[in-house]
């Protein structure tokens, strides 16, 4: 049942103020999301991946951030979420749209019991009593495996080790079955095994409620086993986007390329040092004119540090902002993998 | 939670007899005599008599054992030497409820208007009042209380004629010691609670609730007050000790008759069993109110209250 858009967001741009001057943190992403499908945004810290999904929820931090874009939307359902007041927006917030954050030891309330934090968007959004709310309460910490659940649902968060912290969090997040959960992050801060339970746990519910997924992460290991689509964000653009399997095995954009070669593996023999993208995105307060990778692109034109590149697309799914792809640009240099599709 | 109070207990006791065993020692070693103006122009037999009666003519530890279990079997601090005839006890009685009346007043004032200013004045961070309220709070905090005293004396009751300027008895001359006595503590507490609700403001599990659907109202009253109450708790318990006689600049400039004054006339006049009795009375407060904070502390933050539990 992939064919409805539950949410498509236009030429969005984000700013914040700041005392150093105005940092613009998302400079016209595109995106969209359709029903149960996952949608992963990747790039590397500071690319603009949370505050695009953070414009979504209206979490953005009201004095300092500036939602702005010539006719930006953030559609939902056909509704312009950008349009809605705090009031309406709360609505939306944990009853449609709900977020998971990337450390689970300090998004939780420290003198609320796990139980009462879980049951309070019931409260507020489906008007539940406190004992139904309980109830439910007590249901989803079944749900995301919690043992002892009769016994936790009256602990506090500091009796939770961190792996049932996020397993909190989730119930949370899902407790009013919306429709699209937003993970930004969600396993950084825990350790490897149980990173895998939590990716595993937010599969499983997916799958059986059919939630749309927008997956916020640097680790591309996360990615390849969840994700049905990926979006690569560098320095608040978004400048590859495809299913999974095209962005793994055919990456079109050298930034892609160059996060993937930076992935150890396991398959690997060879005594090579692992490859590391050198240099550090741009600063945002002013944000180059042209490709904003090209300072570390190892095959940048003259072109690319003049103007933006076009959109190429490669199929139905697949696109690139990148002026390899133009047909005048001299490729002799560029790897084969770029430009064809190579495994 | 039962086992927790009687250690507390005990500790607060263990802290008693070392606050009376030093105050003893301390007074008893200061340089100067309570009887020695009074006796100088009696004659050496009439002298000694009156030594006897205090029975100071005793070595100093002698004379700290007869006390210890005079304290511990009748409770009593002993007879005034300056006030002849009188118990530490009995001033005690008679005026540590005049320093009460006024103290409760103003610590409820200061509290009731401090913390919701504070509460207030954070919610609204960078707005005009909460910049205006910032400046008056720096300026009520750096001005001691007699200055307010003095202003009130002369505007309000000198010039306005809008209570008396000094006295007591009557409701009305509870007016202006309590308004000089509050206003720095509104401050200080505003100051506190403006400080400790940015803090939790900006903490990740206030992001949490708004994104679960929280409104504002609900985010204050459910997630923020709660947790940015903990550090104002730990101040009201010291307070609490100190209604009963921390302002005795307040009841000097008033000619307000309670226990705060006594206080510190009792340490200049050398006043053995004054200066004692009225330091084992505050002791006791502060370390009774301790133990309250610590309980309460319990009750506001969960992680206190099951690690004390839970051994």
């Amino acid at each position: 049942m992939k064919n409805s858009k539950l949410l498509e967001i236009k030429n969005l741009h984000v700013s914040f103020t700041t005392y150093a001057g105005i940092v613009r943190a998302v400079r016209g992403v595109d995106l969209y999301l359709e029903e149960g499908e996952t949608l992963a945004i990747v790039g590397e810290s500071g690319c603009g991946k949370t505050v695009t999904v953070k414009s979504i929820m209206g979490l953005l931090p009201e004095e300092q951030a500036v939602i702005s874009g010539e006719g930006a939307q953030i559609n939902f359902h056909e509704h312009n979420l950008l349009a809605f007041d705090e009031d309406r927006m709360s609505a939306i917030r944990g009853m449609h749209i709900s977020m998971i954050f990337q450390d689970p030891m300090t998004s939780l309330n420290p003198t609320m019991k796990i139980g009462d934090q879980i049951a309070e968007s019931l409260i507020v959004h489906k008007g539940a009593s406190g004992r139904l709310a309980r109830q439910e309460a007590l249901k989803m910490l079944r749900l995301v495996n919690i043992p002892n659940a009769e016994e936790r649902i009256d602990q506090y968060p500091f009796q939770f080790s961190g792996g049932m912290r996020q397993r909190a969090m989730i119930a949370i997040a899902l407790a009013c079955d919306p429709e699209i959960l937003i993970a930004d992050e969600p396993t950084t801060a825990l350790d490897v095994t149980i990173q895998a339970q939590i990716m595993e746990l937010i599969k499983s519910l997916q799958r059986e409620r059919n939630t749309g997924v927008i997956l916020v992460t640097h680790d591309l290991g996360l990615v390849a086993s969840m994700a049905d689509r990926i979006n690569v964000m560098y320095a608040g653009q978004i400048v590859e986007r495809g299913t999974t399997d095209e962005i793994f095995y055919d990456p079109k954009h050298p930034y892609t390329f160059a996060l993937l070669r930076s992935v150890p593996k396991l398959s690997d023999h060879k005594q090579e040092a692992l490859y590391s993208l050198v240099g550090t995105p741009p600063d945002l307060i002013k944000p180059p004119v042209g490709c904003p990778f090209a300072p570390r692109c190892r095959f940048a034109m003259r072109i690319c540090r003049d103007r933006p590149a076009e959109a190429t697309h490669f199929g139905p799914s697949h696109s690139s902002y990148c002026w390899l792809h133009h047909p005048k640009a001299n490729t002799s240099d560029v790897p084969e993998t770029l430009l064809k599709e190579v495994v | 939670m039962a086992k927790f109070i009687v250690k507390r207990v005990f500790y607060g006791l263990l802290t008693l007899f070392l606050i009376i065993t030093a105050t003893f020692f301390l007074i008893a070693g200061a340089p100067g005599d309570p009887i020695a103006a009074k006796v100088e122009q009696m004659p050496d037999r009439a002298q000694e008599v009156i030594r006897k009666k205090y029975g100071l003519d005793k070595p100093v530890v002698e004379r700290y054992f007869i006390y210890m279990k005079n304290l511990i079997t009748t409770g009593d601090f002993g007879e005034s030497i300056i006030y002849t005839g009188k118990s530490a006890n009995d001033v005690i009685k008679a005026n540590a409820p005049i320093s009460a009346k006024i103290g409760i007043i103003v610590l409820v004032l200061q509290v009731g208007i401090g913390i919701p200013l504070g509460l207030g004045t954070a919610l609204g961070r960078g707005k005009m009042y909460d910049h205006m309220i910032r400046v008056g709070n720096v300026l009520c905090i750096c001005t001691p209380s007699f200055v307010f005293a003095a202003l009130l004396q002369y505007f309000l009751a000198f010039k306005l004629k809008l209570a008396p300027v000094f006295g007591w008895g009557q409701p009305k001359h509870y007016i202006l010691p309590v308004l000089a006595y509050t206003i720095g503590g509104i401050a200080v507490y505003n100051k506190y609670m403006r400080g400790s609700t940015l803090s939790v403001i900006n903490e990740d599990y206030i992001v949490t609730a708004k994104a679960k659907g929280c409104k504002k109202g609900r985010i204050v009253r459910k997630h923020i007050l709660r947790n940015s109450m903990i550090p104002i708790v730990t101040m009201i318990g010291p307070a609490v000790a100190g209604i009963f006689g921390s302002s005795f600049v307040i009841e000097r400039i008033f000619a307000i008759p309670g226990l705060g004054s006594y206080y510190v006339k009792a340490v200049s006049d050398n006043d053995y069993t004054m200066v004692l009795g009225i330091t084992i009375f505050y002791a006791m407060l502060y370390v009774a109110s301790l133990i309250i904070v610590d309980i309460l502390y319990g009750i506001v933050d969960p992680r206190i209250k099951v690690a004390g539990t839970e051994k």
